[in-house]
This record gives C-alpha cells, structure tokens and sequence, in this order.
C-alpha cells in the first residue's frame, strides 16, 4: 500500500491555482523529498496531505485514507511539522511535551528525551525563549516522539547548525529504515535532502515534475558539459527544449538532459551541435537538476557568448 | 485519550495559557460584585460602566480562549494532533459557560440577594442576565472563531455594529421591536444560538472561512444583537383583563362655557363615585368629541398643557387599618377634578356655534398601591427588603416640617412598556411615607429633587434604579396641631415605600353634561 497517493488534485486560492491535476505517490516506507521553488506549492500540498485544507478537486488519501476526512485516531499515525511551526510560547518545553504526550498512545518518552538531549534543548525553557533553530528542534521533537508511521516536514531544518543537522538527518535515515516510517520532508537544504532520500519529487507552479526513485533519477539526468571549438557559435535554433538549465560562459555550455544512455547522448549532442570539440556526461546531482528544472527550457542569449 | 477526556485536557491548557487573563476577569467581576455588596460605598459616577467592562473583559477572554485554538488558523497546534474537532469546540463553549459565565452568575446572584430579591424572582433574573451575557459571549466566539488573532478580533468586534447601523438604517428603517420586543427578542435570540453553535461546530470540523460562513456570522452576531437590544424594550406588564378591573361611575360636565374666550380653555368637571381605596384612575389620549349645532362635529385633545394624561381619581396608597393620614399625599378629596382643556382660535370659533352634546372618551388606567418595604428613620441605615435597598444620608425635622435624604436601589419587578409610562405618567411609580404605627398615623412625603438612574448589576439583564432623593412633607402641616409633629413622633416612624404598579386597562366613553 502507499503511504500518500494524490490523484488529479487541484487548489486555488481565489484566481491562483496552487496546485492543478497532480499525480505522485509516495511508496510505504519510502523518504520523499519534494523539491520546488517558492511559490510552487509545496507547503499547499502538505498541508491539504494533514487535512489542513481542503482540496476543491481531485484525492489525497494518507496511508489509506481521504486527507479530509482524517480522523483524530488517524492523526495518532501522522506527524507534521509545518514551516515555522507555530508553538505556544507561553509554555515551556517539558509543559508542550506533557500537554503532546496523553493524545498520543504511542508517544516514546525515552524517544523524547533521547532526542531533546540529542537537540541539547533545556526542559525548562519557554518555547518563546527558543532560538529559531531550537524552535524547529523542539517542533521535530515533538512529531518525533510519537512514532508516526507517516511523517510529514517542511523546511525542518530551517535554522539549524550543520552538526545537529547532520545528527538529525542519520537519526531520520535510522528511524525510517528501522521502524519503517515513511518520510515526505520539503527543504530547501538539497544537499541534506541527496543524503536521506530515496524518491524525489519536483513541484514547479503546482505542477510535478518528477516523481521516481532517487536511484532512478540518478540513473536518468545527466549532466552535459560542452566545449565548443568556436566560441561564437550560435545556440539558438539548434538547442532542443528538452535541454534543461542550459548555460553558456563563452566556450563552454552545460545543460542537464534525461537521458538513459552516456553514449547516445554524446551523439545527440554532435548532432545538434556541430562545433562541439570535447563532450563530457555524468550523473548529475540533486542540486543541479533542480536548478535546471527550476529555470526550465529558458534559453541564455548569443550575446552570452562574449562573457 | 478519548475526546471527553480531550475537553478536559484542552481546558486544563487553556486555563494555564490564560491564567492572568481570567485573574483579571475575575478580579473584574470580584469589583463589580463589591460594588454591589457595598452599595452605596462606592462613588456611582466611577463603578455604573463597571457591568460594561465586565462584559467587555468577558467577550475578550473568551475570544483568547477560541483563539488559543483557532479554527481556522491553518499553523493551529490542534489541528494536526490526535484531538477530535468536537472535542475542541466543545472545549470553548464549556470554558465560556462554566468559567466566564458561571464566574459572573456568581457575582450577579451575591448582587441579587444583597438586594433581598425574593427567591421565586432569583432564577428569572439570573436566567435572564445568562441569555443577555451569553449572547454577548457568542458574539466574540463566532467572531474569535473566523479572526486570527485578538487585534483583529477587536477590529471586527468594534466594526461589526457599526456595520449593522447601518445595514438597519438602510434596509430597515421602520425596524421597531414595540410591543413585540419580547417575541422577536426570543426568536432572535434562538436563531444566533442555533446559528452560532452550528457554524462554530462547521468552521471547527472543516477549518474553513469562505465567503458564506463570514456572511453567516454576520447574520448571527446580527440576530444576537437584536435579540438583546430588543430585550431592553422592558419586560410586558402582566396586565389584568379589562372586566376584572374597577370601573368607578364617572360623570363628566362642561363648566365655564361663558368664560371659553377669556381662559382660552373649556373646563371639564370631573366627579368620580364608587371607587377603591388605593387606587388610582388616569384617562389616557382622552379626546373630547364636539357635536355641534350646526351638525359638525369636533374634536378636541382632552390634555392640560404639558401633559399626557388626565389624573381622574386618586386615593391615598393603604398603610393598614385605622392609620390616619395626618399629612395627605394631596388634597383630602379628589372625588371632583376641574380640568381646563386648551381650545385655539378656530376651535372657539367653532363652539360658539353651540354645542349640542359631547362626549369624553380616552384609555382608562387603573394602579393601585402596594408597600413595597418598611425601613427604619435611622441616619445611616441600610436596609434591604423586597428586592430594594435604602440608605438613609440624611433627615431632620423642625418647624412640622421634614427633610429626608436617601439613596434608594430597587429592580423593578416588572417593567411597564414605555407606552404605558407615556400614558399614565405620575400616576405609576414610587412614593414614601413616615407611618408611626404606634399612633396609627402616616405623614405622605413628595420628592422634592431626585439624581440617578438605571444601571446594571454585575451583568446586564437585572437593571437596578439607583436614585438619590430628597423628600419632604406632601402638604403642608396644619399649623395648628404643629405639636404633634415632635421628636417623639418621629422616634417611633418608619420610612414606608409604595409602589404604584398599573394594572391595566379598557376603553372610557361617556357623555358630557352640557350646563
């Protein structure tokens, strides 16, 4: 079974379509990153996913059931964090976990104090005293500790240093393998994102993109890098739109492309490009698919030549 | 945790999170209760709009408490965690009714029995402040419920009667509760509860706010509002039916015909026979109809200058067997009455004509007294009986005269429309006496200035008519038995209170003699 299945949803807010006919699923178990630019309606869907909002048209069903018609019992399974998740400040830490803990049958207390003492949080502290970075740990702490089978993130890493980051992405990679959680997290943060995920999904203008396997993404973008014997030769007319986040710094011009096979790439690329002296392919990386995906078939100017 | 529990566990937070909100709430109501209590210790002027914070200070706190778990707050803790919507809503309406409401009953029913309200009228009053306070707390839900947060709360609160003005100004301009008020207060009333409970349970359940629900809170915050500006139009006056009440035999003549151009005025006489003692007859709107000898016919208003009505018959109020009204309230007899009835130009143009017969028809009032409480002539005592309480500042006598200041709080029992007040004028209302029981006798006393007016209790829904009068003698004293009137007489007196309550009415018509 998926643990998250959308089926042609659709969101507007007023005349702004948010996210129109997505498809994805994301398997049982699985770690998804959602990749897109801001604005490309990746807090939308997450929060549609948790029954937050409702969607006008279309299905999202979370580990078997409608996103709308989650129950309380449901919510025991699903864990959320919400960028910038909203905590009462007025109470402290220890007063958060004690109010969180009873609605859960399953909150781990040793977890919680595991990873409060991991996240080097003091019980004490009011949540209003929490630095951004803290804010967001005690948010994690508290989805964490009840052992969801579905954990939903966005942006959690926002405003943490690199070493509780890097604990917390091998805590995440253990807990997911371990206790089979299943783990959909929106970041900003692609390199932490290349690190934990298995599947990989790209949202741009509420549209997806992609939706695969990180090993089959790996497997099918790649990353092109041309030497041109003339400098000035034109690109325009003879780059195809499928070419992805082409760049030109004189000489030399890179794309992304998917594409299955090195070698057939290279000879497409002659094909298009006749002054190509030196072809270099390989796998491309998170960071550089999403940028090419985010900039799209947009083309750089001739004129870019002479930089 | 199953959600009944959730109710308790969400209240237990909520509690904690507003804890200094509800000690200042509290500390509010503790005021006004005081203020209440130590009636007349507290300068008036300052603690009157103490009721008004209180309400105030209430809708807020239990907008923080909506608030605290927002509906439609999408970042809302509650919303992603294992708690029932139901539960959470219902968490709101048991913290305004078993803390914010409940808080302020307890304050309103200490208020009421330091009033000596008598124990049947206790629960009325309490029920009626509950549904005009919980309106008011309904209002802040609905409107906390679909607001982010308490700035834009108060905005919405502080803009939505303003909104309303003008909505009725516009489209409802003729809008009167009148003699309805009571029925369209209830009807009104029921739809914001329903409204307000359904949309609070659909807005918790769904999170959402769309056009339709803000519309539909408007419409319930609107109802709450009519329901209770229309619950101020006064309870109905349980008035007798009209076969049940005494009908004395009037007999009315036109007196002074020949002197019409000199007083500019017909005079009626009015002579009144079989009536009750403690009773008091008044004619309302009364009109004197003209049949002329020319065949027309006039009318004319019936009313002395300044007035409303005509006061036909009045007998002192009844302090018991054999008391002797060594003062009278007014002249000893009032069995004749003469009224000028004012007559412009071409109305004494017209009568010149001559008159060949008349008849003077009108509402006829009946009220009749009853002692309300009986307070002992001590400077400084404060005494509360049948729901009122006095204080007396100040008295002296000398010379067979007497000076009397009080401070006088009562709830009116029942509330005559103001239509009636309209009609019947001074012949409703309150008056005092000293009556020495010792001797069987009772000095009436006439206010001879008065201060003050109707206030609220703790909550609104219980009005309290808080005066200071000063009285003295109605008459004045035969100068011949002047030393009767001594320290010794008034050693044994007491303040005695008469309501003057009406009872009803039926239509009056009879002829005129013509002389």
């Amino acid at each position: 079974m998926a643990a998250i299945e959308v089926e042609r949803l659709t969101y507007r807010y007023g005349s702004v379509t948010a996210l129109r006919d997505l498809d994805f699923t994301v398997p049982d178990g699985a770690l998804y990153a959602l990749l897109g630019p801001n604005g490309s309606g990746k807090t939308t869907l997450l929060q549609i996913l948790t029954g937050l909002r409702r969607a006008r048209s279309g299905r999202a069903a979370v580990l078997g059931i409608d996103s709308a018609a989650l129950s309380w019992r449901d919510r025991q399974r699903i864990g959320y964090i919400a960028e910038g998740q909203s905590l009462p400040g007025w109470m402290r830490l220890d007063q958060l976990e004690a109010y969180l803990a009873p609605l859960y049958e399953t909150w781990d207390t040793a977890l919680a104090d595991d990873l409060r003492a991991r996240f080097g949080l003091d019980p004490s502290r009011r949540i209003s005293t929490l630095s951004r970075g803290e804010h967001m740990k005690a948010a994690l702490l508290c989805a964490l500790a009840p052992r969801p089978r579905l954990l939903l993130m966005d942006e959690p890493f926002t405003g943490m240093d690199a070493v509780v980051k890097d604990d917390l992405v091998r805590g995440l990679l253990e807990s997911s393998g371990e206790e089979g959680w299943t783990i959909l997290l929106c970041s900003h943060d692609i390199g932490e994102l290349e690190l934990l995920a298995d599947w990989v999904g790209f949202l741009d203008a509420g549209a997806m993109r992609v939706s695969e396997p990180m090993d089959a993404f790996r497997e099918r973008f790649k990353r092109v890098d041309v030497v041109l014997a003339d400098p000035a030769y034109p690109l325009n007319g003879n780059v195809p739109d499928s070419w992805l986040g082409l760049e030109r710094a004189g000489a030399r011009v890179s794309f992304v492309l998917s594409h299955p096979e090195d070698g057939s790439i290279r000879r497409l690329v002659s094909a298009h490009l006749a002054a190509a002296s030196r072809i270099d392919v390989r796998g491309a990386s998170l960071r550089e698919v999403f940028v090419a995906l985010a900039r799209g078939s947009s083309r750089p100017t001739d004129e870019d030549a002479a930089v | 945790m199953r959600p009944l529990s959730q109710v308790g566990h969400v209240l237990a937070k909520d509690v904690r999170q507003l804890s200094w909100s509800l000690l200042a709430y509290a500390a509010l109501v503790a005021l006004a209760t005081t203020h209440v209590v130590t009636w007349p210790a507290m300068r008036r002027d300052i603690f009157d709009i103490l009721t008004v914070f209180v309400v105030m200070a209430g809708m807020l706190v239990v907008a923080q408490f909506v608030q605290a778990d927002s509906p439609v707050r999408v970042d809302a803790l509650w919303a992603s965690r294992p708690l029932a919507p139901w539960a959470v809503f219902l968490e709101k309406f048991v913290a305004a009714a078993l803390i914010i409401l409940a808080l302020a009953l307890i304050g309103q029913f200490i208020g009421l029995r330091t009033f000596d309200v008598p124990a049947r009228m206790i629960p009325g009053l309490l029920a009626e402040s509950a549904r005009q306070y919980g309106l008011w707390l309904l209002i802040a839900m609905v409107i906390a419920g679909l607001t982010a947060d308490l700035p834009s709360f108060v905005v919405a609160l502080v803009a939505l009667p303003i909104i309303l003005l003008v909505v009725v100004e516009t489209f409802f301009s003729s809008f009167d509760a009148g003699p309805a008020g009571s029925w369209t207060s209830i009807v009104l009333g029921v739809i914001a509860v329903l409204g307000g409970v359904a949309l609070l349970a659909h807005v918790y359940r769904t999170r959402t706010s769309r056009r339709a629900i803000r519309i539909g809170a408007f419409a319930i915050a609107g109802c709450a509002f009519g329901s209770i500006v229309a619950s101020w139009s006064g309870r109905p006056l349980a008035v007798e039916p009209a076969a049940s009440l005494p009908h004395p035999s009037v007999s009315v003549a036109i007196a002074g015909l020949d002197q019409i151009a000199s007083l500019r005025a017909i005079r009626l006489v009015v002579e009144v026979a079989d009536a009750p003692e403690s009773t008091r007859f008044s004619l309302g709107s009364p009109e004197l109809l003209v049949h002329l000898r020319d065949g027309k016919e006039l009318h004319v208003p019936a009313l002395p200058a300044g007035a409303n009505s005509i006061g036909v018959h009045s007998t002192p109020p009844g302090l018991g067997q054999d008391v002797t009204w060594i003062v009278p309230p007014g002249a000893p007899t009032q069995r004749f009455q003469y009224y000028p009835v004012p007559l412009d130009d071409a109305q004494r143009a017209a009568i010149a004509v001559g008159i060949a017969s008349a008849e003077l028809r009108g509402q006829m009032w009946v009220t009749t007294s009853r002692v309300k409480g009986m307070f002992p002539l001590e400077v400084g005592a404060r005494v509360a009986h049948n729901a009122t309480r006095i204080a007396i500042e100040h008295w002296s006598h000398s010379d067979g005269d007497v000076a009397l200041q009080l401070r006088i709080a009562s709830i009116p029992r029942e509330q005559p429309p103001v239509s009636v007040v309209m009609s019947i004028g001074a012949m409703s209302g309150q008056e005092f006496a000293l009556l020495n029981e010792r001797r069987h006798e009772a000095i009436a006393l006439a206010q001879r200035g008065s201060s003050g007016g109707g206030t609220p209790m703790v909550l609104p829904g219980a009005n309290v008519e808080d005066r200071e009068l000063l009285l003295a003698l109605a008459t004045p004293y035969p100068a011949g038995t002047r030393a009767a009137l001594g320290g010794d007489w008034f050693r044994g007196a007491r303040l005695v209170q008469v309501d003057w309550v009406p009872r009803g009415s039926y239509p009056f018509r009879t002829n005129v003699a013509i002389p």
